[in-house]
């Protein structure tokens, strides 16, 4: 695929200004932190993102035996991995959901938060290797799960977020971007989902945390 | 008559300039091939126009979209990823995120 003929000419990437100072914590190499074999399934539904977030951790964990379609028909007590595709629909398998409930049935829960995190929250959870989960509530209605994967800042102090998306890919914003306008102004991020890699017991059917909120 | 395009922000190739290459060493390993392409290109923008949910099925929505920023794309012999620029970003000042394509398409 190339990129389309109106949207040319092609110009070269700027050079980065060298002008710019060195970073706030004195050097001039960005810092950063990644989790190292971390990768975000596709949702496999369009309301799946609970689903796909939940099965990426699972996977990252070493916890194996989990589909989207097997931990949805868990989650919802339905036939999700019929040969005939999932049931659909807000009465089938295709439906928003809670994030905390199917994590702690993967086993992998430590503890859901009723806020935005901060930077520096961020890099803890990430040189842990411990993935985390946001709630972003859409400006326009809705809202959506992705898992935060790495960190960076750099040379002149930015700080950035890397977001596996379970629809929209691998992003990279500034931090102070996804807490109020991840995809587009006034998206909000509301609830965090701290991970663990033995966390609450798997496969016992847990129910979501009192109040949480859906992915709707 | 033909079809006029309107010009994007004038910062806004040095906006990109300034995290893309910071932002490209990061991600996952099917993002290797991108980091070892030749000289990255930039598109010319295309705006980016937002509508609420709710308003959606209004059929005067398109009078409710609003003008958020502008979209770049990233090309290395291909498009690699997206680069939204919002025009008014948190503080005041644009805001950059990018969204990197993992299959090359």
């Amino acid at each position: 695929m190339q990129t389309p003929q109106f949207l040319h000419p092609l110009d070269p990437l700027p050079t980065p200004s060298t002008s710019s100072g060195p970073s706030p914590s004195g050097g001039s190499q960005p810092l950063s932190g990644t989790l190292g074999g971390f990768s975000m399934e596709r949702q496999e539904q369009d309301k799946w993102c609970w689903a796909a977030v939940s099965v990426s951790v699972a996977h990252f964990y070493g916890t194996s035996g989990w589909s989207q379609c097997t931990l949805a028909a868990d989650e919802l007590h339905l036939d999700c991995c019929s040969a005939d595709g999932p049931v659909r629909g807000n009465s089938g398998c295709n439906r928003a959901w809670y994030l905390d409930s199917p994590l702690s049935r993967v086993g992998h829960l430590a503890r859901i938060s009723w806020s935005f995190e901060g930077f520096p929250n961020v890099q803890n959870e990430i040189n842990a290797s411990q993935p985390f989960c946001a709630r972003i509530a859409w400006n326009g209605g809705g809202a959506h799960f992705v898992a935060v994967g790495g960190w960076s800042i750099d040379p002149i102090g930015t700080e950035f977020v890397d977001i596996y998306d379970p629809y929209y890919g691998f992003i990279q914003t500034p931090h102070a971007s996804f807490l109020s306008a991840y995809r587009s102004s006034g998206d909000s991020w509301t609830h965090s989902y701290f991970t663990v890699a033995v966390g609450s017991p798997a496969g016992g059917g847990p129910a979501p945390t009192s109040n949480s909120p859906k992915s709707e | 008559m033909g079809l006029s395009r309107p010009q994007g922000p004038s910062g806004g190739p040095a906006v990109l300039g300034r995290f893309v290459p910071h932002l490209i060493g990061r991600g996952p390993d099917a993002l290797r091939p991108v980091r070892g392409a030749p000289a990255l290109r930039v598109s010319q923008p295309i705006r980016i126009y937002t509508v609420k949910l709710s308003d959606i099925r209004d059929k005067n929505f398109y009078a409710k979209s609003v003008r958020t920023g502008w979209r770049y794309f990233i090309d290395a012999n291909g498009p690699v990823a997206v680069a939204d620029l919002n025009e008014v970003g948190v503080g005041g000042g644009p805001q950059l995120s990018v969204v990197w394509s993992e299959d090359g398409s």
